[in-house]
């Protein structure tokens, strides 16, 4: 026996089940790459290490999703390429037993096993590798050609090298245990015409009497390879949850941070001010979906102010909903280290927090004014508050340990947190004060910011009045509704980018399925060629393949969506905000998934019920 | 002579393709068999006695030729008629046995009357007569995997009749057995005799001399069509 070319031929004999093993691993490695690569691009880091500090932010979630989803990916990757080698050795018990028989060595017998193995997860990952590395690029390429500018960030080989050992390594964990496995089987049990189909123990299963005959023989099928069908049930099972997560919790994300930002920014909110502070603000407010540097300026000198008497008439205008002028500048906050209560010994303290500084944004306000209405951790601003702040996201992951528990100073003042708010302004560097606290540590008692919302119903009129008002001043006005509809194209790409995963795991399941088909069709071939000359039509056989798969998915899916959701629900995102809207085509999408699943099984059946006769069964 | 023609073949021909190269199964056969009657086919191995009787059950189709079972010319129909066909008319004895390893002796029994469409009552009244004839009622919920040889061939003939077809093909049934099993196989197809039409392929000298007619073939041609 040369045992070199040996696995080689055998492979590529074998072409569906080989093809199908190398893309299934190759797509699970493609995946990661590209996650891992593109999830750096977008600026979410790949750990749940942030997600302590704060439970809102936007990069939070999407990390947290993308570090979940890369996770379940590489489960089921390794699982199901696991598997395919699995139903490849089962369906060659038989050559096992006759190599045995005549006398190869197991140890022989196993190295041409595993050297088959290893050519197919190393061919799988160097696919996979080369797959995630063009997709990351696409995907750049793709964002950056509708208009937003993200600097992809230059491969990391390591990355890529540790992607591809620990898919390989793992991989080969899984497979060479399952080959050791098989290597056990004695030549003479490997030969039985028992064995295969296990028919000398009786399923424990019950069938109900009542279910027509092609029910009663795909589920009988299906509980006679009890090893395999289990199996198959685990892989479809962590796929279709992997699904549920990238089709509902992508789209119930998409929604939800959509919203936040919508939040954050308000909806038909007109800015006003003078043009070099709109042009900074705009910029300020762009940060989030586009690297720009916003230029230093002094915010507090007097060609800046907005007079309170425009505001007043500005506010007076029919249309007008809500005023909301605001003091803006930029400064430093200093982290202020806080003794607490140790929660693990009630009577001892613990320090939190260190001297770390942070440039931020401030903002003063007037609470009670304010337009937005954040996605916020504590509480808002009220107007009897003076030294207290809501800080937005970044700066509570940058600088803080404890955000509520703590305080800052700024201006020789100190600060308790009360609030950390999700917002875009300054990508989350962002400080909201009360409006006196703020005017009196700079010494300026005026604006130099006016945010109006705006009734939509009569808003050509409304800004025609707003524009009439301003005119003789050196004011600009801004629509900021186009700055929040780029944001929300924004978040709708880059959830879109992960909503791709369901494909991918849509054609791993497919994959799964399909070779557990063609090893479940292998050995039916002879029963499925009897049924058909006794009689069965073409489309009985077809039903039958097809409940099989239909099975399959039902229970599969049954374990897999309701923990999709309620991971989606509990665990990923906070508040999350679905619309009756989305809901339907969330289910629409999974059904279509179940669908296509069960439908690809038809074409291992119709190529089965095409057979020649005397090719399906012994005739003699 | 028996009763009306109910298989007719003329010119028949069969070719398989295999790695590119033909093999002639049948050549320009002709035959005509009547109802009622007990044919054996006999002939040396490869001498085209399967392929024949395939084409017959309507299992395989013609190169050439015509091949007209109860009036119907099975060379033009589609595989759904063909299974229909194959429902309602032929009671197939394979040499191999060819059970449904999933169902049990019982299930394997049943189905043709499954796919025939009749009641579960009627089903289960006919199967219990059948296994009682074979006698097989004991092993009625093993597995084909469980069974012997002669307990396998006796549940073929067991569902060979489940739908009562007027035309019952067997193809070496006491090929695979010992003597004693053979025997009782040959029983079951001495009961047959003048109640279906039944063609065997066999070398069983036992068999044939049951039959009413004996078919030899060679290279696929009738050599000699006598009757016994």
């Amino acid at each position: 026996m040369v045992m070199d070319d040996f696995p080689l031929k055998d492979l590529m004999r074998r072409k569906l089940q080989t093809s199908l093993t190398i893309l299934n691993l190759a797509i699970c490695v493609g995946v990661t790459v590209f996650f891992v690569h593109f999830g750096g691009n977008l600026g979410a880091e790949l750990s749940l290490a942030t997600s302590g500090k704060l439970t809102a932010g936007l990069s939070v979630i999407l990390s947290k999703f993308t570090f979940i989803l890369v996770l379940l990916n590489s489960l089921a990757g390794v699982l199901v390429t696991s598997f395919l080698i699995s139903i490849t050795i089962s369906e060659r018990i038989r050559d096992i037993g006759l190599m045995k028989a005549v006398g190869c060595l197991t140890d022989m017998v196993f190295a041409y096993f595993t050297i088959e193995f290893s050519l197919i997860t190393l061919a799988g990952c160097v696919l996979g590798v080369i797959f995630g590395v063009v997709a990351n690029f696409a995907s750049v390429w793709l964002l950056n050609s509708v208009g937003f500018h993200i600097q992809p960030k230059p491969l990391d080989p390591w990355t890529l090298f540790l992607i591809f050992f620990l898919f390989a390594l793992f991989s080969h964990i899984l497979g060479i245990w399952r080959i050791i496995k098989t290597m056990r089987i004695e030549p003479v049990e490997a030969l039985s015409r028992i064995f295969p189909l296990r028919t000398n123990y009786r399923s424990g299963w019950w069938i109900p009497s009542g279910f027509g005959f092609t029910v009663k023989i795909a589920l009988r099928s299906l509980v006679r390879r009890r090893s395999e069908t289990v199996q198959v049930v685990m892989c479809l099972s962590i796929i279709l949850a992997l699904m549920t997560l990238s089709i509902c919790g992508g789209m119930v994300a998409k929604e939800t941070t959509q919203r936040y930002v919508e939040r954050a920014i308000g909806r038909d909110v007109i800015l006003v001010s003078q043009a070099e502070i709109a042009e900074q603000y705009v910029d300020l407010l762009s940060k989030f979906f586009e690297p720009k540097q916003a230029g230093a300026i002094n915010y507090l000198v007097e060609k800046y102010v907005i007079p309170n008497s425009l505001i007043s008439n500005l506010g007076s205008i029919r249309g007008v909903v809500k005023t909301d002028p605001r003091l803006i500048l930029e400064t430093t906050i200093y982290e202020y280290p806080k003794a607490i209560a140790d929660p693990e010994s009630p009577t001892g303290y613990i320090t939190i927090g260190n001297h770390r500084t942070c440039r931020v944004f401030a903002v003063g306000v007037n609470p009670d004014q304010v337009v937005n209405d954040w996605f916020i951790l504590g509480r808002k601003l009220e107007e009897t508050d003076s030294n207290s702040a809501i800080i937005g996201d970044s700066v509570g992951s940058k600088i803080f340990d404890d955000p509520l528990k703590q305080i800052f100073k700024m201006r020789d003042a100190e600060f308790n947190i009360v609030g950390v708010c999700v917002d875009p302004v300054n990508n989350g560097e962002v400080i909201y004060v009360p409006f006196s606290t703020l005017s009196s540590l700079t010494g300026e008692h005026w604006y130099n910011l006016l945010l109006l919302q705006i009734d939509s119903s009569n808003r050509p009129e409304t800004l025609r009045r707003i524009e009439a008002e301003i005119e003789e001043t050196n004011l600009i006005i801004l629509d900021l509704n186009e700055v929040l509809n780029r944001h929300t194209k924004f978040l709708d790409y880059t959830w879109s980018m992960v909503l791709t995963l369901s494909l991918s795991s849509l054609l791993n399941a497919i994959f799964c399925l399909l070779g557990y088909m063609t090893l479940s069709l292998m050995s039916q071939r002879g029963d499925l060629g009897v049924m058909r000359a006794l009689g069965a039509k073409p489309s009985t056989i077809t039903k039958i393949i097809f409940l099989q798969s239909l099975l399959l998915v039902l229970v599969s899916g049954a374990i897999a969506v309701p923990l999709g959701l309620v991971v989606t629900f509990v665990f990923f995102i906070p508040e999350a905000t679905i619309s009756q809207a989305s809901l339907l085509p969330i289910a629409g999408l999974i059904l279509l998934v179940f669908a296509a699943l069960s439908m690809s099984s038809t074409y291992p059946a119709i190529r089965i019920t095409r057979e020649p006769m005397n090719k399906a069964i012994p005739l003699g | 002579m028996k009763g009306d023609p109910i298989v007719l073949v003329s010119s028949l021909h069969k070719e398989y393709r295999i790695d590119g190269s033909r093999v002639k199964a049948l050549r320009n056969l002709d035959l005509e068999i009547r109802e009622g009657e007990f044919v054996s086919i006999h002939g040396p191995s490869g001498a085209g006695k399967t392929t024949l009787l395939n084409i017959i059950g309507g299992l395989d189709k013609p190169t050439d030729g015509e091949i007209t079972v109860f009036g119907h010319d099975l060379a033009k129909y589609d595989e759904d008629f063909l299974a229909t066909f194959r429902c309602a008319y032929v009671g197939y004895v394979f040499q191999l046995y060819n059970l449904i390893s999933t169902l049990t002796v019982a299930e394997n029994v049943m189905f043709p009357m499954q796919l025939a469409g009749w009641t579960d009552e009627r089903i289960r009244k006919r199967s219990n007569e059948l296994l009682d004839l074979v006698g097989l009622t004991d092993r009625a919920d093993h597995f084909p995997a469980q069974l012997s040889g002669g307990e396998l061939q006796r549940t073929v003939f067991a569902r060979a009749l489940a739908n009562d077809p007027p035309l019952i093909l067997a193809d070496e049934p006491t090929a695979n057995l010992d003597l004693k099993t053979g025997l009782k196989i040959i029983r079951t197809l001495e009961r047959l005799k003048g109640e279906k039409t039944v063609i065997v392929a066999t070398h069983d000298r036992r068999i044939i001399r049951l039959s009413n007619r004996i078919l030899n073939l060679k290279d696929g041609r009738i050599v000699s069509n006598g009757y016994g």
